[in-house]
């Protein structure tokens, strides 16, 4: 299976970047676009809130998306990018077959610690919150079938994408991209047919 | 701060907050898929619509490095998204059928949930078969 061109390698240009914004379609400025964004998301978030079915015990969502956006203040700040977590599955691709060939990397990528400091700040809130363990524990059982087809899926569909959830999703839709809308949609549409189609 | 301390620590802000969320609940994310459960898509609007406010406030006081859209994937199949389709589709049937998404598996791994370790590893095994 020729596997190696569908890796989106990510060097953008600035104005490369800028032609796929929804600024360069509809001709607003950045502040018109991100102020029209972020009215539109509160509508959503405004009308979800009053008349859709929700969860009661977990914590309140939008509390729990201001503490993700915690996250990425903090990503902005401190290492001058947005979140993402999918280029870390290719980084350990490449490592895992340089150390077959016997090459030891000098330190690991950012995008590989980032994922082990995702994993540290989970335990130590699953250990210091109880009742996010859980909501975890709350969880139907899936199939062998689903987890090794699912895990297949959600890799190679994020990088054939350029991203997942929360590379496209809470960061790339952030930044106006078209691809990250258009990713987004495909994602949620897929998901929303198939949740209802066959109750999985 | 070196650059290991910087992606550790965002990383752990990052993941405490997906946790604290519940959107790493597998049952959370199915739910949402059946319309039975909005929790996750107005925790996932809350978190896309704050760092749209963020990433625009950070790049009009004109940083070195600005926080820039993502540019489409093509792979010539049938128009110039065509990797962003296919790719966010096959992302979406995984999730629908496994409640995980790249990001999620790995808090669901750290508790050790059903068969959570064996998706991480699954994900990892096609991370590595490139």
């Amino acid at each position: 299976m020729k596997v190696k061109p569908l890796v989106a390698t990510q060097q953008v240009s600035p104005n490369e970047a800028e032609n796929g914004t929804v600024m360069a379609v509809t001709g607003w400025s950045v502040r018109q676009a991100v102020v029209r964004y972020v009215l539109a998301m509160v509508a959503g978030i405004g009308i979800l809130l009053s008349v859709a079915p929700r969860h009661p015990s977990l914590l309140h969502p939008v509390i729990g998306g201001l503490l993700i956006g915690l996250g990425q203040l903090s990503s902005v700040l401190l290492a001058r990018k947005a979140v993402g977590v999918s280029s870390a599955y290719e980084d350990f691709g490449k490592l895992f077959w340089n150390s077959t060939e016997g090459k030891t990397p000098a330190s690991l990528p950012e995008s590989i610690l980032f994922v082990l400091g995702l994993m540290s700040g989970a335990l130590a809130t699953m250990l210091s919150v109880p009742a996010t363990m859980e909501a975890l524990n709350r969880s139907e059982e899936v199939s062998l079938p689903s987890v090794l087809v699912g895990g297949f899926l959600l890799t190679f569909g994020a990088r054939i994408a350029g991203g997942c959830t929360s590379g496209h999703g809470i960061s790339g839709m952030a930044t106006m991209g078209l691809s990250s809308f258009i990713s987004i949609a495909a994602m949620f549409g897929t998901g929303l047919i198939t949740g209802s189609l066959f109750k999985v | 701060m070196t650059s290991v301390a910087t992606s550790l620590l965002t990383g752990a802000i990052f993941g405490s907050g997906l946790t604290l969320s519940g959107v790493a609940s597998p049952q959370v994310i199915k739910d949402q898929f059946r319309l039975s459960d909005f929790h996750m898509l107005v925790t996932f609007l809350t978190a896309s619509a704050s760092s749209a406010a963020l990433f625009a406030i950070y790049n009009s006081q004109s940083p070195e490095k600005k926080i820039l859209a993502r540019t489409n994937t093509s792979h010539g199949w049938f128009n110039k998204f065509d990797g962003n389709m296919v790719g966010g589709a096959m992302v979406g049937l995984g999730m629908s059928l496994t409640g995980a998404c790249p990001g999620t598996v790995l808090v669901q791994a750290t508790a050790g949930i059903g068969k959570s370790r064996l998706l991480a590893l699954s994900s990892l095994f096609a991370a590595s078969s490139g």
